[in-house]
């Protein structure tokens, strides 16, 4: 045994150097208080009702449905890199794939954590599958996020056993190899479930005929929000990915990515973000000018003092428009200050949206005699926040510490 | 895209006077004791308060002396293309019985709470918590209507047992359970109010009052021009309270927008 | 066990399981737990009965139907057979049902211990010490009823006056002030209101359509008179400070300052005067005298009303065929007589008073039992001068008071004195269905059988056209430990070798039924109302001069005026806030658990405060705290407060919401007929 080593170095995937184990537990201490915190948070609400949350009869979503949009939003990586990388088989995304798909199977699966937290009645969770409502947008989202859910589950148990843990054990590794060479069917069919899933969560807000807000006319079943909310999944996924490696990055002094790659991806999300931007601007016109009239409401009218003030939405705008400039423009791109940038600028603007798609929506008055609400979440709501949040800094961590997370990462290394 | 208007052979519905509405909440009162709502120990809280009947208070928006208040019961509205029943991911809630009811079957409900985000009337209500009746309340719960625990959204359904119940008097008495006279089903609200601004009837029968006052000139319904038919009508012959009933535009004249939705 | 048999078993388990009706009897099962967890309570099935009767605890006498399942009283709901009402409950009848069952009964006998906790005692001993108590006491015993329109009424007076006291009291009630005013100037009998045949009434102060008189009567004469599909047969005018329950419906509203429905009665009389109304009437050139000074002026100066509103109103009345008049404070009592007298005055200008649609001579109420105190001189009884004058120490406390259905602590202003006085009282008895603030300072507080559980009846309620008389039959028997307060007192009459003239509660019930003409059995039967036609003949009115002039003269405020709002949802005195009432108590009337005081625009400008602060409402008698809700149905420089808020006692739908707006109001005495007012408080806004 190497004593130089931390103790747990056999485990660390080749090529790699790790911080000691006792620094690597500090660190643990940091998302296992957040756990600790969100589980006391969701018993409380299990055990005694979501009564304890500070929602109500009107904002029946609150905010932590925003983040689980968010998240899923952001999460839009692990399909579309798998997509760009297995199906249109571009090469250099090989060294984000993995982390792509582990970032994915993170949102994925603690959207799934605030979904059952938000039911009232998460005994009965399985009746979304038993008693299915073909019309319904949320079923088309149940079905497909638990769908995609075990895609992600299946990317990454693969990621997991190439760990160097099972290298000694044949039938893991034949296992692990299967798994690669299914991967671009992984690939495909995560890119199918997650098109419509990203796209039944916008379709669930655009259907609401009766919140003017948020109703959208569109294409066949879908109401418009339903492509909105794919293109700005794509655009902000690839980025969302891009940010968490470089905070990682930071965080460990090592380089995981290389900024070629980082570039391509800001690139590919940024020429999605094109046309998101494009569609979305079109969308607000017709809104304002067609559907708004049509309701007998004026643009006014949706906005009331400052939580509710038209800055959010002209915020949510002018943010695309800036991070187009900062990721399309080569010569801009190319200087980290303006590519980080517009990453957190799009990604700030996808989030503003689902916030104010969740919470301005309901907050808005529909009955001309009602008066604008307002919400705000208390701890029992944050504990869920922080739950995500320690639970996906643990598995990023435990993962970026045992597995070849980063296949680049020796390379990318080497002194 | 959104499902389409439903059209039953009876279509059981509502219509509230509101010039002789006084705001008193004797409705809202039976409303409860019909239908098995669990008291609060505070619902000052409107936005936690079980209401599946609430009474606005209504402003012509002008100052005194000129101000003018009328009050507004606002049951579940039936509507004809309601907005809950198509979001609901497990099919507990429904519009397809004859007679137009929306149901609401709680046993069913995962409370996902997407049909109250749907409903631009708030007529849904979620238990937030366990009901519970102090004392020897639960003594007085009605055998009519199952108590639902928490984590379930319920709201007003026209007193659907009653109906149920009118049917089954009318099979034990040899008559026609589908030709019932309009006395024999009544909403508790509407048999309730002691000044008789509560109308209840099948919309479509000729001998039902509800028949003709829906078609009376100051008849209106809430939100119209979004598309969701409600079987609820309101009457009032100020216009302001009927254009209160819509959102218009300025160049738009009360009951005849120019576009709708 | 090998590995590989280990993996047969598991499989085989495994398909086993999915292949057995185990997977899925145990969803269904667990959608069938999820609905029944056992703390939620199973609905009990059982044939279902309705029985008709009153409400006991609806002031106006509301007609109901009792719906049992199995026995048990489910709700209640309003009887379609009764003609008072048509089917229409009120809100503080559709509560009734639920009341039987709440937290703040009162389950059994209570004795205080001197440590001033209670202790549970029986009903034997409770009979004893009611006894000894008594026995002590002789004629230094007072009673208090909390109902004003039973005829048990004449059973604890009796009662009362059989031990050799005559300190018999009613609550606070509009009711005094009117027989008062009717009697001064020349009523024989009580004063009734023929809103069936009138096609107008003009009501000032007096919110017809939610609190006063007989409420559900009122509402379905409105109902019948205004119908939705054709025109109205009835005009309906209110005036008052707010665009209360009765203005909201009303055809026309007036807007007047609190405190001055007497002036604007005033006012009125002088423009019919100068219209030559009343030309032949007795005292027509005295009374031209007292009215003079009521000049529109007057009126625009110290009402606050509008004159085109006001000659359309004018107009109105001498246009309408059986047009009536009626006063009343918005606070439901402490209003005074003088606004009647007005209001009467009125009438008789009109030509109107005792004919049809009017004002007529009710029969007075003739004794049941022969000790009891004849009608007027029990209803002229006042608590408030006897409780002064005991605080004051210039009467001696009485060594014994009972109180029946009454919580006086809560439903009087503070400088009434009742907590001195009750303070001043040796022993003090409650008989009462709740544990109410009073009863919660008494000595022994019985269980009292509510009015579902009792014989008991209603009688010609204040505010009734004619003379009627409703029959309350227990629905079901009295729970807990609860006994009917009559039985109880008729009990103990015979305990102490007192002859009441009576055996129990039903012969007196039966005697009341007899002496009015009616068939006890068939009421019995039927649970309907029944009606007289009997009334006096209006000979013997004239127009009021002296006392009027004087009554007149009673200080008005000025500044902010309080206007308290009474509303029936929320309970009464004697209930509390019932279980279901905090749904409809809105948010412009308490918010959590503070008061709602609302304004206008214009006054919140004027004080400097804005919609949703945090505020003091101060009188000289003391202060509460509100938080401002801005309302325009309301007149400039005027503050709305919702009454029936701030109980410190019953359960948990009343304690700790709000404060009680009688902490507020100022008793004083109204000049010329001695009568307490505390209607027409000003008040200070103190900013916090």
């Amino acid at each position: 045994m190497d004593y130089s080593k931390p103790l747990d170095a056999a485990l660390f995937p080749k090529g790699c150097e790790r911080c000691s184990l006792t620094k690597f537990s500090m660190w643990m201490c940091v998302p296992i208080w957040h756990l600790i915190f969100g589980t006391v948070a969701a018993l409380v609400v299990f055990g005694g009702g979501l009564g304890y949350t500070a929602l109500d009869n009107r904002f029946g979503f609150g905010l932590w449905i925003t983040l689980d949009l968010a998240i899923i939003a952001l999460g839009a990586g692990a399909f579309f890199t798998g997509l760009l990388r297995y199906i249109l088989n571009i090469e250099e995304l090989k060294s984000v794939v993995n982390f792509t798909a582990l970032l994915g199977f993170l949102c994925y699966t603690s959207a799934m954590v605030i979904l059952v937290l938000d039911i009232g009645q998460p005994l009965r969770s399985w009746f979304g599958y038993w008693y299915p409502n073909s019309h319904s947008m949320l079923t088309e989202v149940i079905f497909c996020i638990s769908c995609y859910c075990i895609v992600l589950t299946i990317e990454y148990v693969s990621l997991i056993l190439d760990s160097d843990a099972f290298s000694g054990n044949k039938y893991i590794q034949h296992l692990a190899h299967n798994f690669h060479v299914y991967m671009p069917l992984f690939a495909g069919i995560g890119a199918f479930l997650s098109t419509f899933h990203q796209g039944s969560l916008g379709g669930m807000y655009g259907v609401l005929f009766g919140r003017p807000y948020l109703f959208r006319e569109g294409f066949f079943v879908w109401p418009w929000t339903f492509f909105l909310y794919l293109l700005s999944a794509v655009s902000a996924g690839p980025m969302f990915s891009v940010i968490v490696i470089t905070i990682m990055e930071k965080f460990t002094g090592r380089k995981f990515v290389s900024w070629k790659v980082k570039q391509l991806m800001g690139k590919i999300g940024g020429t999605m973000l094109v046309v998101y931007t494009i569609a979305k601007c079109l969308d607000s016109y017709v809104w304002i000018h067609d559907l708004l009239p049509r309701a007998g409401n004026t643009f006014d009218e949706m906005f009331f003092g400052f939580i509710y003030s038209e800055i959010w939405f002209w915020t949510e705008h002018i943010t695309l428009i800036v991070a187009i400039l900062f990721l399309v423009i080569p010569r801009i791109r190319r200087i980290p200050f303006f590519f980080y940038t517009g990453l957190l600028l799009t990604c700030y603007s996808v989030v503003l949206n689902r916030y104010l798609m969740t919470v301005q929506a309901l907050g808005i008055p529909v009955l001309p005699f009602e008066n604008w609400t307002y919400y705000w979440p208390n701890w029992s709501e944050w504990g869920a926040f922080a739950f995500i949040f320690g639970y996906s800094v643990l598995s990023l961590s435990l993962t970026y510490r045992y597995t070849p997370v980063f296949p680049e990462e020796p390379e990318l290394n080497k002194k | 895209m959104a499902g389409e208007i439903k059209e039953f052979e009876r279509k059981w519905g509502m219509v509230i006077d509101l010039d002789k509405c006084t705001g008193c909440g004797a409705c809202v009162m039976s409303c409860q004791a019909e239908n098995n709502v669990a008291p609060q120990d505070d619902a000052t809280n409107k936005l936690r308060a079980h209401t599946w009947l609430f009474i606005y208070r209504l402003s012509n928006g002008k100052q005194y002396p000129e101000h003018s208040t009328v009050y507004l019961p606002r049951p579940c509205m039936q509507c004809g293309k309601p907005t809950c029943v198509e979001v609901c991911p497990v099919i507990a809630t429904e519009k397809g019985e004859d007679g137009g009811i929306v149901s609401q079957v709680t046993p069913r409900c995962i409370g996902c709470r997407y049909c109250m985000a749907s409903c631009p009337y708030h007529a849904r209500y979620f238990n937030w918590f366990d009901p519970h009746w102090p004392g020897d309340l639960a003594e007085a719960l009605s055998p009519d209507v199952s108590t639902r625990p928490r984590g379930v959204v319920e709201k007003c359904t026209f007193c659907h047992h009653r109906w149920m119940l009118a049917k089954d008097k009318a099979i034990a008495n040899n008559e026609d359970p589908l030709a019932i006279a309009e006395s024999e089903y009544q909403t508790s609200c509407a048999e309730t109010c002691p000044n008789g601004a509560i109308y209840f009837g099948d919309l479509k029968n000729p001998d039902h009052k509800v028949h003709q006052l829906s078609q009376s000139p100051f008849a209106f319904r809430l939100l119209e021009r979004l598309g969701t038919e409600p079987q609820v009508y309101y009457l009032s012959k100020r216009e302001w309270v009927r254009r209160l009933g819509d959102n218009y535009l300025d160049d738009e004249k009360t009951g005849q927008p120019l576009r709708k939705l | 066990m090998e590995r590989r048999g280990f993996l047969k078993f598991a499989l085989g388990g495994v398909v086993g399981a999915v292949a057995s009706p185990m997977i899925w009897t145990t969803l269904y099962d667990l959608a069938y737990w999820t609905q029944n967890w056992g703390w939620i309570p199973r609905l009990k099935k059982g044939d279902s009965e309705y029985i008709a009767t009153v409400s006991k605890i609806c002031p106006g006498g509301t007609p109901i139907l009792v719906r049992l399942v199995g026995g048990r009283v489910i709700r209640t709901l309003g009887n379609p057979a009764n003609d008072i009402s048509e089917g229409g409950l009120t809100p503080l009848a559709a509560s009734e049902g639920q009341l039987l069952y709440t937290e703040s009964r009162i389950k059994r006998p209570l004795l205080r211990a001197p440590d001033g906790g209670y202790r549970v005692i029986s009903w034997e001993k409770a009979e004893g010490i009611l006894k000894e108590k008594t026995r002590a006491a002789k004629e230094s015993c007072a009673f208090i009823s909390g109902d004003a329109s039973s005829s048990l009424n004449d059973l604890f007076s009796a009662f009362l006056v059989a031990n050799g006291s005559l300190d018999y009291f009613f609550m606070p009630n509009e009711q005094n002030a009117a027989e008062k005013a009717w009697e001064l100037m020349g009523g024989r009998g009580r004063v009734g209101y023929d809103l069936e045949k009138s096609d107008y009434v003009l009501s000032i102060g007096a919110n017809i359509m939610e609190s006063w008189g007989t409420v559900a009567r009122n509402r379905k004469i409105f109902k019948n008179t205004h119908p939705t599909d054709a025109e109205r047969t009835m005009t309906l005018v209110f005036a008052g400070a707010m665009q209360n329950n009765t203005a909201v419906v009303s055809d026309l509203w007036l807007p007047t300052l609190p405190g001055t429905e007497a002036i604007l009665g005033m006012g009125i009389c002088r423009e019919l005067v100068s219209r030559g109304m009343g030309k032949s009437l007795k005292g027509i050139e005295e009374f031209t005298k007292i009215v003079q000074p009521y000049t529109l002026e007057m009126l625009k100066l110290e009402c606050g009303i509008l004159p085109d509103r006001f000659h359309t109103i004018i107009e109105g009345l001498l246009q309408a065929k059986r047009p009536l008049v009626l006063a009343g404070s918005s606070m439901g009592h402490g209003g005074g007589a003088a606004p009647i007298m007005a209001a009467i005055a009125a009438n008789m200008l009109l030509g109107r008073l005792g004919q049809d649609g009017n004002m007529i001579d009710l029969p007075l109420p003739r004794k049941c039992l022969a000790l009891a105190q004849a009608y007027r001189r029990a209803h002229a009884n006042d608590l408030v001068d006897f409780s002064q004058k005991i605080a004051e120490g210039k009467k001696t406390a009485p060594k014994l008071l009972f109180l029946y259905e009454a919580n006086p602590l809560y439903a009087w202003p503070k400088n009434a004195r009742i907590q001195e006085c009750l303070d001043a009282i040796d022993y003090k008895i409650s008989f009462s269905g709740f544990w109410d603030e009073t009863s919660a300072q008494c000595d022994l507080v019985l269980p009292s059988a509510l009015g579902l559980e009792r014989f008991d009846d209603v009688y010609t309620p204040y505010g009734s056209g004619f003379e009627n008389w409703t029959l309350a039959k227990p629905v079901a028997e009295p729970r807990y430990q609860a006994r009917p307060a009559g039985e109880v007192i008729i009990a103990l009459a015979e305990e102490l070798g007192l002859n009441l003239g009576v055996s129990d509660v039903p012969s007196l019930l039966i005697s009341r039924a007899k002496d009015i003409g009616a068939d006890f059995q068939e009421y019995l039967e039927n649970g309907l109302t029944y009606r007289t036609s009997a009334r006096y003949d209006n000979d013997w009115f004239h127009l009021p001069s002296g006392i009027l002039r004087e009554a007149m003269t009673s200080k008005i405020e000025t500044g902010i005026r309080l206007l308290p709002h009474v509303v029936y949802g929320i309970g009464s005195p004697s209930t509390g806030i019932p279980p279901y009432a905090n749904r409809i108590i809105a948010d412009y009337q308490l918010k959590q658990n503070l008061t709602v005081a609302q304004m206008n625009t214009e006054t919140a400008r004027k004080l400097d405060v804005v919609h949703g602060e945090k505020v003091k409402l101060e009188t000289d008698n003391g202060s509460i705290d509100v938080v401002i809700a801005l309302f325009e149905g309301i007149m400039t420089g005027v503050v709305s407060v919702t009454a029936g808020l701030g109980h410190t006692e019953f359960d948990r739908y009343s304690i700790n919401k709000g404060d009680n707006i009688l902490n507020l109001t100022h008793v004083h005495i109204e000049a010329g007929t001695g009568l307490p007012i505390w209607s027409d408080s000003g008040v200070k806004v103190v900013k916090g």
